[in-house]
């Protein structure tokens, strides 16, 4: 009797799955419609401001997304095996933000019908670091392909599973790699765009400031995403191992805010943290975000909610740097200003919406991303 | 040597002549315009004055759009035109964003939309025709020559008409340098041209991209081996003696 119950409550959906998958369906009509349309006709990008919301949305889930490697690199290359059960969300997570990543951007390019071009060795531009993304980011959606496949698939007697199992530490130390290039060139997409890019934002070592958050972000996003998935398998969060990752994190922090403020003190930029108006204000709730985030790391200790806020923090400040760099800081040319349509928005919340339901369901149907989590607690 | 084109502002009586035949001959997407003129009104009432200024594609010599471009769908040819090919193009819009001078422009309401942009009359050039702007301007406003030639003809000008010009040849130095050259008889800002230095825009970008990234690959990736290889060769240190104590038992 008990054991039908439970086969029933498991194969029955519940109410929150449908509602993300609604969402997520009517992201995909508004997809096709922009793709059957034209920007013009579903978004309200301009002369002025060619990047919008979506661009936005890109330059804040990929870092959203280095949970991925920051773990990898944790689990694989410093080998300590008892992560493994958050370096596996972390990869699944990552995946699911790079599939939203690459779903948003073919409906932000204008000519996303020739979008294989990237991929053709005799155009490459190795000048641009726009190329530098485009690849690297399509090679490390692969390298998340084969590190997942092995887990999915880790009940499975293929041999198959077991060569690719025997490759994962050099498949996970190339996609590490891979990781620190597009992290960087992300933020060096901007190194060209001093003319546009607000200077209390630009940068000469803007690649370095996007790496280095990417780092920190990725090791609060996972221990974030441990403390919700833990909380929903209804289990208490293994505390030691993200207590290892939030203080990581928190020196990484401390070294971004000596880049940054050593940056803007040697290019004499110090007074615009003051005389830039509204942006002075964005600058100041950043520091304070971040600040924030690193005291709470450092003195948490062992109180989980505490911890709790400092990684909301850091989530805070990543969307607030991202959305300031790709879109309030981007000077745009005569004026010009921009608001994203429902269209916009409706795909952004339908791509968040889609993510969390694909997570959701990836917890609930592979049984290895499970058993991490209890092994983990066992531990 | 590469071709330029001089424009002296304070002949131009904005007759709208060049982009009118300009728009005729190439055919850019409605309210799209290769070439256009700016009028801009200097000065608080009564004391107005109007200023015109043709603006157009200004083909530097190291083009931000084609530095930018990831599918090399921009190019700059030897002679002086940065021309586009459609069919390399993503549309991923960073040339957009990346032009100084706002140049490179989309049909937003267009399904499968295309950069356009002035092309230099490219195609006229490569048969020995001028480009349809420079045949069309009925009041000499344009000159068209070899880049250096130009420099010393507009050098001319200004010591000849001090009055008439400021002493300054916008995109000489400008961005790297640029195949339009300008003359003006009021600071080039006031006219919306923008404050550049004579560092190409693109430079640091491309330094970094081509000494930066594989910098980066080879340390980070000789950095991950070298912690790979500590950490499990202290794993097998940790690991060795109990498997030797065994034999040992055995």
């Amino acid at each position: 009797m008990s054991a039908t119950t439970t086969t029933r409550s498991k194969s029955s959906f519940p109410l929150s799955f449908c509602v993300l998958g609604a969402i997520a369906l009517c992201g995909l009509a508004l997809g096709i419609y922009r793709l059957a349309t034209s920007l013009g006709a579903t978004t309200n990008l301009n002369e002025g401001y060619p990047w919008g919301l979506w661009i936005a949305f890109d330059f804040f889930v990929v870092p959203l997304s280095a949970g991925a490697f920051t773990l990898a690199a944790t689990l694989h290359i410093f080998n300590r095996k008892e992560y493994h059960g958050i370096a596996h969300l972390a990869l699944l997570a990552g995946f699911l933000g790079y599939t939203t990543v690459i779903l948003v951007l073919v409906l932000d390019i204008n000519r996303w019908d020739q979008f294989y071009n990237v991929l053709l060795p005799p155009l490459w531009n190795l000048h641009s670091f726009m190329f530098e993304v485009a690849m690297s980011i399509t090679l490390y959606f692969g390298v998340m392909i084969l590190e997942l496949f092995p887990i999915v698939f880790a009940r499975k007697d293929w041999p198959v599973v077991r060569w690719v199992k025997q490759l994962v530490p050099l498949i996970a130390g190339v996609g590490v790699l891979l990781s620190t290039v597009h992290q960087s060139s992300i933020g060096a997409v901007f190194l060209t765009l001093s003319h546009r890019l607000d200077p209390l934002w630009w940068s000469p070592i803007i690649p370095l400031l996007f790496f280095t958050s990417a780092l920190f972000s990725g090791l609060s996003v996972s221990a974030l995403l441990a403390i919700i998935t833990w909380r929903a398998l209804r289990r208490p969060a293994p505390m030691p191992l993200l207590q290892g990752l939030t203080r990581v994190a928190a020196f990484v922090i401390a070294a971004f805010l000596v880049l940054k403020f050593g940056d803007l003190l040697l290019a004499g930029e110090l007074g615009l943290m003051f005389s830039s108006g509204l942006l002075s204000l964005v600058f100041w709730v950043e520091v304070i975000l971040l600040v924030a985030a690193m005291v709470i790391y450092f003195r948490a200790g062992k109180n989980e909610n505490t911890l709790l806020a400092g990684m909301i923090c850091t989530l805070a400040w990543l969307a607030l740097n991202r959305f300031t760099i790709a879109w309030f800081a981007l000077h745009a040319p005569g004026g010009a200003t921009y608001f994203p349509t429902w269209v916009e928005i409706g795909i952004v919340v339908a791509a968040f919406a889609a993510g969390i339901l694909f997570y959701a369901l990836g917890m609930r149907y592979v049984p290895d991303l499970r058993a991490g989590v209890v092994e983990t607690h066992h531990h | 040597m590469s071709r330029a084109v001089l424009v002296d502002t304070p002949f131009c009586l904005a007759c709208n002549a060049c982009s009118a035949e300009c728009k005729f001959e190439n055919q850019p997407p409605e309210g799209l315009f290769y070439t256009r003129i700016d009028q801009i009104e200097l000065g608080e009432y009564p004391a107005v004055k109007a200023e015109y200024i043709k603006r157009q594609c200004m083909h530097c010599e190291h083009p931000a759009c084609v530095s930018a471009c990831p599918v090399k769908a921009l190019h700059k040819l030897p002679d002086g035109p940065v021309v586009y090919e459609a069919e390399r193009c993503i549309g991923c819009r960073y040339c957009m964003v990346a032009c100084p001078f706002n140049i490179p422009k989309i049909d937003f309401n267009a399904r499968l939309p295309v950069i356009t942009k002035c092309d230099f009359c490219a195609d006229r050039q490569a048969v020995g025709e001028s480009p349809v702007c420079v045949r069309t301007c009925p009041f000499g406003a344009l000159e068209m020559g070899e880049r250096d030639e130009l420099i010393v003809e507009a050098q001319a000008r200004i010591s000849q008409s001090p009055d008439r010009y400021i002493n300054h040849i916008y995109g000489q130095e400008e961005a790297g340098g640029t195949s339009w050259l300008y003359l003006s008889s009021v600071p080039f800002t006031e006219l919306g041209l923008p404050e550049l230095g004579s560092e190409p825009v693109s430079e640091l970008s491309e330094k970094v991209a081509i000494y930066g990234t594989p910098t980066a690959l080879v340390t980070v990736g000789a950095a991950l081996a070298g912690v790979y290889w500590v950490t499990k060769r202290r794993m097998e240190m940790m690991t060795k003696p109990v498997t030797q104590d065994q034999k040992e038992s055995e």
